[in-house]
């Protein structure tokens, strides 16, 4: 009966397919029902960081003792609140920040800019506090977690390096994707599927080092936010979740320097406001500079001198820029770029052996914020990003090339207008150009030379969307939201089809060429029913389309994997999502709580198929299967957001499977990104103001691997048979990790600038030895009589302590 | 050969990250018991049919992973009794099975190709290892395989049918053949490497597979015997020859600096280049992939394709040239 209803509702959709939707989705965001109200004024304006001029994102105006009657500041600060003419109490409030609240009289629209001050400097007490009060209870919002930089500098880390990502894994819902990953896994979905952005610039790979390490140095970041239940329409792309990633805007007071020297890595940021006019404190911009590198092969670079390796090296490094400048109260203009790379160089004397491989990210944004009125702000965008891994290695007169990538050229318009106090609209559109390069090869042997004539393949991904958030009353809140987007392969592209039974031929499409189009009707619904004094209940559903995959063959992600679009093959991955929520604080919002359970449905998914052996020269796309799956399961959160002892405890049971026509002889299989139970656990207890301790206990279902069973000869050499897919787990997965941080306060002058804090931690602490893969030893052989398999478990890290001097200035 | 070298290089590559990331994180190995159901006694077909030579079929059965099988524990590992039927269309011929007993009886090119199979050499003792084999009978030594002809094989065995079909493609071979000393000078003096200039027709879709033999020894194979036309479709180019392995080669006491090189001792050094059709390159490929992710953690497994319909194995046509370089001492 379910089934019946969402085919029937996505048929509907899909039938609906034209100018008539868009048109009927218009009047829906602008006629719905709107309540005359007498003389309504405006209050609007951004809210500040104290000490440095940031735009607090995410932050809450409402007039107090009426929660309902309340606005959130966007991306770049802007906030705007319509209220019927009077006086009020409005309080400004943001995570980790002291509350201001100011009396104002509303008789005319008001521009108000505020400045916030960390709570740490404003209080004698260290005090975490995290968003607004009831924030979690409040907001239409379901699967929305955000973590502020400061809460996910006091998690534990590998090897000291503060990772984002990984401090997303310790939320419920979401799973790292293998042991020191930074890959993660959201409600049963790939790795592929999360939209992972930079100052709105897509991070194709997010990971350092085989995922070991992310690339977000979180020293430039200011924000995180993860989305991963019905996600808001302003975002699209992809299926399981979204993780929006702010980076600083620079210090525009004072010049501000920040850094760390760690085990493997060192970091160095640089924020300082542009010139400033003398009658005034604050510049019109300013700027940060940071970068990470990674040293540990250069410390053994003399150590290789000698050897045959000489010059052989891995490291890794990211740079971020990024500049601001406010042209006046309307106009701001921000300037950002990330670039990094992961290098590694083989050299061998002995084998005349010379191999360089670097692969990484680069992207730039651009955006340019402007305020029509004090309820209609702009922001228009434009980003280039780009993913590249190369490879070329030489021995003596032999050489080889490889190279793939993906490049995007993105430009959007988001408009946020604050119709009234019940009504808050966004809408807009972002097109994307994207190139493909899939692994191209080259060789030359002697005097030959080879090509591999792979397409590069190019696109045109459009999408238009509009939302309402809707505030019936104090109890009900709704969210509309509708995107469509539309994709389209284009040329130049050539295409061989036919076989070698009936022979080749080639077809080929002229540049800016339509080859296939896909359109997307994305609707998404949230809503908010509160009751009693700290209770809601909250429900979302959410259909996303996905038009760029990647399709992995191993467990983890690597720098090669290639990301590849639809096509005529590929057929845009879709997913469909409901979810439900009941939320509750108690102690006056000392504890948050939270169970919701989610049913995701998943289309067009895809694999390689059984057989796939990658080759140079032909298409991947050809080697791909196609199948469906389901996700569910069940999210608990308790999380204690203030006092000396902090922190949350997260526990999800979920399922995820896949069937495919062409997998496991069609049967029902579990994804690899099945995790039965998934627990998290983090605290800390700040012992004083010099002092604090953090520990995190992670516990989860072991991955669901396909083991080897069988063994037979061919020409007296192995051949494997496989038992059915994913059909055995490996042991559980557990650890724990402690750290401890001392910021001591220097005595004499306990308000001087430079701070320094020790950071201590132990990765591991009791040294469980987590399976990281599991591997058939095989000794011996047929001839000798003596073959022998034996299968061995490996395990990655063991009890690993580090320490991090970081310091402030 | 030598294009395929850029394999070995990602393979370098990650070994340096997999040896970088135990040698940082100091990784931990020990045995485990894994609890894994299996079904063996599928049947395990490996049958070819060459240009100059009768088709011939090994039937065997798969066990169970952890068993331990080898040259002097076989005799339950063959699959006897199996009623098999070589078309071409025109002709058929029922193929009749063989222990190593009566195997020395045949005729020689038979028994080398036999022996080949097992990748063995059958001296004048014609000692034969405890194996079984399926062969036309004496009374249809005629029955051989010509260029350009598709077989069909029909098997019986274990009250299961298994077909498949398979065709023997125009041979092509090396233009020349000539020999380099070793890159590194320090083996210099006891290897050298083979080449060969090829010359792949115009057509795409040429699929190869290469054997290669030292002096009277046995036709063997390296790790990777099979090569397409996809990346060097009608070109004419050189090619780095390996020499073969014996068969039962651990993959973990391949030697890197000397695998694939010839030994100084080797005089007379023998190619033999087949053509192969599409699904018959499939199953070596997929097989090769099979048994280099055994212990890979980064690759995910491969199922071997068979061109088998009710079985798994292989039914495959040789279109085959053979040539030899000579080296004068």
């Amino acid at each position: 009966m379910k089934t019946a209803v969402y085919l029937v509702f996505l048929d509907t959709f899909t039938s609906f397919m034209s100018r008539r939707l868009l048109l009927l989705i218009a009047c829906l965001c602008l006629f719905l029902p709107i309540h005359a109200q007498n003389e309504t004024f405006t209050l609007s304006g951004f809210l500040k960081d104290a000490q440095n001029g940031e735009a607090l994102i995410g932050a809450n105006v409402y007039v107090q003792g009426n929660t309902a009657l309340g606005a959130t500041t966007n991306l770049y600060g802007f906030y705007s609140l319509s209220l019927p003419k009077g006086d009020y109490q409005i309080a400004f409030s943001y995570i980790g920040y002291a509350t201001q609240v100011q009396t104002i009289s509303l008789n005319k629209d008001i521009r108000q800019n505020i400045e916030l001050s960390d709570n740490t400097k404003a209080l004698d007490e260290v005090v975490i506090t995290d968003e607004r009060k009831d924030e979690n209870v409040k907001s239409t919002t379901m699967g929305k977690e955000e973590l502020s930089i400061d809460r996910i500098k006091s998690i534990p880390a590998l090897m000291g390096e503060v990772d984002i990502i990984k401090a997303l894994q310790l939320m419920p819902g979401v799973q790292a994707a293998g042991e020191g990953n930074s890959g993660i896994y959201v409600r049963g979905g790939g790795p592929d599927q999360n939209l992972v952005l930079l100052d709105d610039a897509i991070v194709y790979n997010t990971g350092h080092l085989f995922g070991f390490f992310s690339v977000f140095n979180a020293d430039a970041v200011k924000n995180t936010t993860l989305y991963k239940g019905a996600m808001p329409a302003n975002y699209g792309g992809r299926l399981s979740s979204v993780i929006d990633i702010q980076m600083k805007e620079g210090n525009n007071k004072r010049f501000e320097m920040e850094g760390g020297i760690g085990i493997i890595s060192s970091r160095l940021t640089i924020m300082a406001p542009f010139k400033k006019s003398k009658s005034k404190k604050t510049a019109k911009g300013s700027f940060l500079f940071s970068g990470r590198r990674t040293y540990l092969f250069d410390i053994i670079q003399p150590l290789l001198k000698k050897t045959d390796f000489a010059g052989t090296n891995y490291f890794f490094y990211d740079i971020n820029l990024k500049a601001n400048y406010q042209f006046s109260d309307k106009d701001r203009l921000y300037v950002s770029g990330y670039f990094g790379r992961d290098v590694f160089v083989y050299n061998s004397t002995k084998n005349q052996t010379n191999v360089k491989i670097p692969w990484g990210n680069a992207t730039a944004t651009v955006r340019y914020n402007h305020l029509f009125n004090d309820k209609l702000f702009m922001n228009a965008t434009f980003v280039f990003n780009d993913y590249n891994f190369s490879f070329s290695g030489k021995q003596l007169d032999f050489s080889f090339r490889a190279k793939s990538g993906v490049r995007d050229f993105n430009t959007k318009i988001d408009l946020d207008y604050y119709l009234n106090s019940k009504h808050n609209l966004k809408f807009g559109m972002v097109y994307t150009h994207h190139r493909m390069t899939p692994t191209q090869a080259s060789a030359t042997s002697g005097t030959t030379d080879f090509e591999s004539n792979i397409n590069r393949r190019y696109s045109h991904e459009l999408a238009w969307y509009a939302s309402d958030e809707f505030k019936v009353n104090e109890k009900l809140k709704l969210d509309f939201g509708f995107r469509l987007s539309m994709f389209q392969h284009i040329g130049p592209y050539g295409k061989i089809s036919g076989d070698n039974i009936a022979g080749f031929d080639t077809v080929f499409y002229k540049r800016g060429k339509p080859i296939k189009t896909y359109f997307g009707p994305e609707p998404r619904f949230a809503m908010r029913y509160a009751f009693g004094k700290n209770n809601s209940i909250k429900a979302g559903i959410a259909l996303n389309y996905q038009y760029i995959h990647l399709v992995s063959s191993s467990n983890s992600t690597l720098p090669t994997d290639v990301w590849v679009q639809s096509s005529a093959i590929v057929k845009p991955q879709m997913a469909l999502q409901y979810s439900v929520g009941y939320f509750r604080n108690f102690k006056e919002d000392m504890f948050e709580t939270s169970i919701e359970v989610y049913f995701k449905h998943l289309w067009n998914q895809i694999e390689y198929g059984e057989s796939y052996v990658g080759e140079l020269n032909i298409d991947p796309e050809l080697g791909y299967v196609f199948g469906k799956g389901k996700a569910y399961g069940a999210e608990f959160f308790i999380k204690k957001r203030t006092g000396k002892l902090n922190g949350w405890i997260g526990y999800t049971i979920s399922r995820s499977d896949r069937k495919f026509k062409d997998l496991n002889e069609g049967k029902v299989f579990v994804a690899k990104y099945d995790r039965t139970h998934d627990l998290s656990i983090n605290i800390a207890y700040n012992i004083n103001k010099e002092w604090s301790v953090g520990a995190t206990f992670v516990y989860a279902t072991g991955n669901a691997i396909t083991p080897a069973n069988t063994l037979s000869l061919i020409e007296f050499n192995p051949m494997i048979g496989y038992s059915e897919r994913n059909s055995y787990r490996v042991p559980a997965y557990h650890r724990m990790d402690l750290s401890l941080t001392y910021t001591p306060i220097p005595k004499r002058r306990p308000n001087r600038r430079w701070h320094s804090s020790y950071n201590f931690s132990i990765y591991n602490v009791y040294n469980r030895k987590n399976t990281y893969f599991i591997y058939n030893k095989i000794e011996g052989s047929t001839l000798t009589g003596d073959l022998k398999q034996t299968p061995i478990n490996v395990s990655l890290f063991p009890v690993i302590p580090s320490f991090t001097w970081n310091f402030k200035f | 050969m030598q294009l395929y070298r850029h394999k070995i290089w990602t393979s370098i590559f990650c070994l340096f990250l997999v040896s970088l990331s135990l040698f940082l994180f100091t990784a931990c190995e020990k045995e485990i018991d894994l609890n894994i159901k299996s079904n063996p006694n599928e049947i395990i077909v490996e049958g070819h049919i060459e240009n100059g030579l009768p088709p011939y079929v090994i039937l065997t059965k798969s066990i169970s992973l952890y068993d331990n099988i080898n040259i002097n524990n076989l005799e339950n590992y063959f699959v006897h009794g199996a009623n098999i039927i070589v078309s071409n269309g025109i002709d058929s011929v029922q193929l009749v099975e063989y222990n190593s007993s009566i195997l020395q009886t045949l005729p020689d090119s038979v028994v080398d190709a036999v022996a080949a199979q097992f990748g063995i050499v059958v001296d004048s003792s014609g000692d034969f290892p405890d194996v079984s084999i399926y062969t036309v009978p004496f009374t249809a030594p005629d029955f051989i395989g010509e260029i350009g002809k598709t077989y069909q094989l029909r098997i019986e065995a274990n009250g299961q049918i298994l077909t498949s079909s398979t065709t023997i493609p125009a041979p092509v071979f090396f233009d020349s053949l000539w020999i380099l000393p070793h890159p590194n000078p320090a083996f210099a003096d006891s290897f050298f490497q083979v080449y060969g200039w090829l010359q792949d027709p115009p057509q795409l879709g040429n699929y190869y597979r290469y054997f290669t033999k030292v002096d009277n020894g046995p036709l063997l194979v390296s790790t990777q015997t099979v090569f397409d036309d996809n990346f060097f479709n009608g070109k004419k180019f050189e090619i780095f020859i390996p020499k073969g392995k014996p068969f039962g080669t651990n993959s973990s006491d391949i030697n890197f600096d000397t695998d694939g090189y010839w030994d100084i001792a080797d005089s007379v050094c023998t190619i033999k280049l087949c053509q192969i059709d599409k699904a018959h390159y499939d199953f070596w490929r997929t097989l090769e992939a099979n048994r280099a992710n055994i212990g890979n953690p980064f690759g995910s497994f491969v199922l071997v394709k068979s061109n088998i319909i009710g079985g798994k194995g292989v039914w495959g046509g040789y279109g085959s040239i053979t040539g030899s370089y000579v080296r004068v001492p």
